[in-house]
């Protein structure tokens, strides 16, 4: 790969008219003080290629809405885009990226919407091209752990410690925020720690569970419940369900040692009782009414039949001679009383009589049974009651203030409603049992009708009571159940039973502890195999690349006695090793921060020389901003050379530093190079202009010289940038230095100064090249009367120049 | 953006199910560009959470 061209449109500190940079160079080099956009256009290729930067990377990191839309440029324009022409597998291609919204982007391949990979091209973390100067620095001054990430991902290996951080920060979160249901199961086992603590067999159980976070042993815990169960109720309890059986009769027996609640609890099930009770209630209703029915169906039958004799006898008095005085409507005269008598027992004794009296005597007999079945039905709602001892123990438990007077008071009603009603079915079976007789007696049928409809009333009246009754006391006891209950299980013998049953109903939430317990476990150990793996990969790769590493490193520090020696991989740290006179120390304590950027460089200028690397070039932007003159010119004579020479990679230099780029031009001068300044820094974007070769700057000023006015006043103005390019060139090459740094802003004067001091120039040429200076100073052009020189009255100074450049061999 | 074989290599040698699914998760999202580092860990966690619930019904 060798990159070509590169195009940057809004793009950081670049705006919309900034024009096509030129880089089919070997080598590249970048002048540009702080400040004028030099690692924008470093954080373009990178952006070019990755969707993103190091410097974005990182500072997502720490403020994500300060970076957000950070990659467009801050004065607007559209579209933010980076195009870069290169030679990629034999043929000249044209990537770009473009900036689709604040964060996202597009890439294309010759214009086509494409992903880079479709020409082959993986921008994968191992290969990064870009030395970043701000990618060294955290290297220089990382933590150990941050150091070992680094490193981690110079080899290709941090997407594990990238999984490692992850899980890490996710099993952190689990841990400290764990889920409500573990929270609240904690705090229900909490809530049994104080009794288990004093039961022998739950002693430990109730230690793990006071832990703070508490913690589980399922089979320990189980084991140590069944044994308090089994101690505490004097049986086995081989199992959960057996153990809670032998709890529950034990705290029966020692709840009624406090106080009886079953006297006063309704028994479950109580509704089902209830509406047992109400079914026999309706169907003893239902049989006396059927019985009423049939006896007032006879009274009727029968008073009828003796009517209809009674006629019959009174039809038959009418055919008699009358009296005269006897009213034929009158029985007395019809019949004796002792003749009617005998008509009332022929009429009992009559068929129909017997068999009405008998289908009574049956129904009585089944309304006997309903009574019977109702009255069982009000036992079985099972409520005993209390007597007065019992009451005053309750008075002693709870106070006569508060809810138990008005609960005695329904308890008293209810038991005085059930009495009633007891007597009202006793009346009722009372009648039933002489119906059958006094329906057969006609002087007893009247009376024994409004003896049962009375019994009949009562019963009605005393069941409708005894249902209010029981509303009554049912809403009473839900008042007090619960304080008598808390009373009871105060006690200490109830409560432990009451705390070891709970304890063991809550085995849903030991096993979720459990559970919890073990995923945090696991996931520990997750976090150790992928530390394993790391290492164990970072150790087989330092094997081989970090003798690249170190390779890198001595061409920085050629022949020192203390330096770095190696690197070993730790937990969550690389140990960095140095050597003093042949003694090992730890590289970070002992090697200095210029040495340390050294070693940050090494890496990085490993990583980027990968042979399976697709990229061709290395970019380093201020590669020896901290590092002091001797390492910097290290950089300069041997790592730039190496990586031309050896990795055959495209560098690209970018510095503040204007001596750095001199001296690695003054160098190369044999080799393919682009030369660029920042000469300044605009709302636009920066101007970057090229620095041409003097032999091309000759001949682009004898053209201009040629031309119309503007032409050769442009080429006047060249000719003063000639001379001092000419001047410094041949000074470099006559002393082996740059000239000093105190004529970088050189006027004339200054030039003329230089000029003279260099070793075999003559008098001649000082003289010759004083008047051109002085022809082509643009001071002088700003004086009045001054003309734009004619062509024939400028070629002589160019002829001058172009002499003692050939003379002195910087032309051929 | 890196060498994708080490995490490949690492995730055969796993056999707890909560790890592999932990580890197959972050796989899945960590090549994916839209997510970041912060919602790889709410989602992990996530899953931690469900592998706590999914034992608890199951134990009832």
């Amino acid at each position: 790969m060798r990159l070509l061209k590169l195009t940057i449109k809004n793009f950081r500190g670049f705006g919309p008219n900034v024009e096509a940079i030129d880089l089919d160079a070997d080598l590249v080099l970048f002048y540009g003080p702080n400040g004028h956009g030099k690692t924008s256009l470093s954080e373009a290729i990178e952006w070019l290629f990755y969707g993103t930067t190091k410097r974005r990377e990182r500072g997502d990191g720490y403020s994500k809405s300060e970076y957000t839309g950070s990659f467009a440029n801050a004065h607007g324009g559209s579209p933010t885009e980076v195009s870069l022409l290169l030679r990629f597998g034999g043929k000249d291609v044209t990537l770009t990226r473009r900036l689709s919204n604040k964060e996202n982007s597009v890439t294309y391949v010759d214009g086509k919407e494409a992903d880079f990979s479709t020409i082959g091209l993986l921008p994968l973390e191992a290969y990064y091209p870009v030395v970043a100067q701000h990618g060294l620095q955290t290297f220089i001054h990382a933590r150990p752990k941050d150091r070992r990430d680094a490193i981690c991902a110079a080899l290709g290996l941090d997407e594990l410690t990238s999984l490692k951080a992850v899980l890490e920060r996710a099993r952190l979160s689990f841990q400290k925020t764990p889920p409500t249901a573990v929270t609240a199961a904690r705090s229900k086992l909490r809530g049994f720690v104080a009794e288990l603590s004093q039961i022998g067999p739950t002693a430990s159980v109730a230690a793990r569970w006071s832990d703070n976070p508490a913690t589980v042993d399922v089979a320990a815990d189980i084991k140590g419940l069944l044994a308090a169960a089994a101690q505490l109720s004097g049986k086995p309890a081989p199992d959960a369900q057996t153990a809670l059986k032998v709890l529950r009769d034990e705290r029966a027996k020692a709840g009624q040692e406090v106080f009886d609640v079953s006297l006063l609890a309704p028994p479950e099930p109580f509704e089902e009782r209830k509406a047992a009770a109400m079914q026999k209630r309706d169907e003893l209703f239902a049989s006396l009414r059927s019985l009423d029915d049939r006896l007032g169906k006879f009274a009727g039958a029968a008073a009828a039949r003796y009517s209809a004799a009674l006629l019959s006898f009174w039809q038959q008095g009418l055919a008699l001679p009358a009296s005269g005085d006897d009213c034929p409507m009158c029985e007395a005269p019809t019949l004796s009383k002792e003749q009617r008598s005998e008509l009332r027992e022929r009429l009992a004794n009559e068929k129909s009589t017997v068999e009405a009296i008998t289908a009574i005597d049956e129904a009585a007999s089944a309304a006997s049974g309903t009574v019977s079945s109702f009255a069982a039905a009000i036992a079985g709602l099972g409520i005993k009651g209390t007597d007065d001892p019992g009451k005053a123990r309750l008075l002693a438990m709870f106070g006569d203030q508060g809810e138990l007077p008005e609960f005695i008071r329904h308890h008293d009603a209810l038991l005085e409603a059930r009495t009633r009603l007891g007597n009202a079915l006793r009346m009722v079976r009372d009648t039933g049992n002489t119906t059958k007789d006094r329906a057969a007696n006609h002087e007893q049928l009247e009376q024994l009708i409004s003896d049962r409809q009375s019994a009949r009333d009562e019963l009605i009246a005393a069941s409708d009571a005894m249902n209010e009754s029981l509303s009554h006391y049912e809403e009473a006891w839900a008042e007090i159940s619960g304080g008598l209950n808390a009373k009871i299980a105060a006690n200490k013998a109830v409560s432990a039973i009451d705390a070891v049953g709970q304890a063991i109903q809550s085995m849903q939430e030991i096993r979720l502890l459990a559970r919890y317990a073990e995923i945090l476990d696991e996931t520990q150990l997750l976090i150790r195999s992928v530390e394993g793996a790391a290492q164990t990969k970072q150790q087989e790769l330092l094997k081989s690349r970090g003798k690249e590493v170190k390779e890198y490193y001595e061409l920085l520090n050629p022949g020192v006695a203390v330096g770095f020696d190696e690197m070993e991989p730790a937990t969550d740290a690389m140990k960095l090793h140095a050597t003093s006179f042949g003694k090992r120390m730890s590289a970070a304590a002992n090697l200095s921060e210029c040495q340390l950027n050294c070693l940050g460089l090494a890496m990085w200028l490993m990583r980027a020389t990968t042979s399976s690397s697709p990229f061709g070039f290395v970019l380093l932007d201020d590669p020896v901003q901290a590092m002091d003159d001797d390492h910097a010119e290290a950089f300069i004579a041997n790592i730039v050379p190496h990586l031309l020479d050896k990795t055959k990679k495209q560098v690209i230099v970018m510095s503040h530093v204007k001596h750095v780029v001199d001296r690695l031009r003054a160098l190369n001068m044999d080799r393919d190079i682009r030369h660029y300044h920042y000469e300044s820094f605009l709302v636009g974007g920066p101007v970057i202009v090229r620095q041409q070769r003097l032999n091309q700057a000759l001949a682009e000023i004898k053209g201009a010289a040629r031309g119309n006015e503007g032409n050769r006043a442009w080429a006047v103005d060249r000719l003063r940038v000639l001379i001092e390019g000419v001047v410094r060139e041949l000074y470099l090459r006559k002393t082996g230095t740059e000239v000093p740094a105190k004529y970088d802003t050189a006027t004339s004067g200054d030039l003329a100064e230089v000029f003279r001091k260099i070793p075999g120039t003559d008098p001649k040429e000082h003289a010759g090249m004083k008047d051109t200076i002085k022809f082509s100073d643009p001071a002088h052009h700003t004086q009045v009367g001054y003309a734009v020189p004619l062509q024939v009255n400028i070629q002589p100074h160019i002829d001058r120049v172009s002499g003692i450049m050939k003379k002195y061999g910087l032309i051929s | 953006m890196t060498d994708k074989t080490h995490l490949e290599e690492f995730t055969k040698s796993i056999s707890e199910t909560l790890s592999k699914k932990l580890v197959a998760t972050f796989v899945d999202c960590h090549r994916d560009p839209s997510l970041t580092e912060a919602d790889i860990t709410t989602l992990l966690k996530e899953q931690m959470e469900a592998a706590l619930i999914e034992d608890k019904d199951a134990a009832t």
